[in-house]
């Protein structure tokens, strides 16, 4: 399962944090949940919109932030998240 | 104190028009003469993280449209200190763009000495 993050509210993620076999997509304004998502769930389920983030400009705001630091998120192009979308069965979008 | 319209802005920069409309209100405002005063709160506090590349969205830089808000003389510009916390932000008054951080008690004093609120 896929779950594309479109907001910065993290009381509508945390339901699903407990399931390993759900990965996030966080993009438009779910990008700025990323530092807060990174403190219960593993970077390996969180796959952010490389634009969004770099639009945000949070990329220096959290550059000693172990996970975001070291690369340990993946930053997916528009492209990628397409593949993404066609690969997971369901999808969820929450915004 | 003389009367101000306080235009409170609580939304991230982009994907949403909030953020812009609260701009556009208060140029709106100051050019039939009303002294504005924006307080930046909540996700409105993203707006003035310098480092925003808003070109890999095809739009236009809220950080430096702030910056261009004297030149329509609104000088006064406040941001919640609790919702840069909260989000744990790095934000600095670094000279481009002039602005105060303000505690919870001043935010409430200023919502309070404001003639009219508009809250986007």
């Amino acid at each position: 399962m896929l779950i594309q993050v479109m907001c910065n509210k993290l009381d509508q993620v945390t339901a699903y944090i407990d399931d390993e076999s759900i990965h996030f997509v966080l993009l438009q304004n779910g990008v700025y949940l990323l530092p807060r998502l990174l403190t219960l769930v593993s970077p390996h389920r969180i796959k952010v919109l490389d634009v969004d983030w770099r639009a945000a400009g949070l990329d220096a705001q959290f550059n000693d932030h172990p996970a975001i630091n070291n690369k340990h998120v993946n930053y997916i192009s528009h492209t990628q998240w397409v593949v993404l979308c066609a690969e997971h069965t369901p999808v969820m979008t929450l915004q | 104190m003389s009367a101000y319209l306080l235009i409170i802005s609580t939304q991230a920069p982009y994907h949403s028009s909030a953020a812009i409309d609260a701009f556009e209100a208060a140029l709106a405002a100051s050019n039939v003469g009303l002294q504005v005063k924006i307080l930046l709160e909540d996700d409105g506090v993203y707006q003035c993280v310098e480092s925003q590349q808003a070109e890999s969205i095809f739009h236009k830089n809220t950080y430096k449209k702030l910056c261009s808000l004297p030149l329509y003389d609104i000088e006064d510009i406040y941001v919640d200190k609790a919702s840069i916390d909260f989000r744990g932000l790095r934000i600095t008054n670094d000279g481009k763009l002039s602005y105060s951080i303000i505690n919870q008690d001043d935010v409430l004093l200023l919502k309070r000495a404001s003639q009219q609120i508009l809250v986007f």
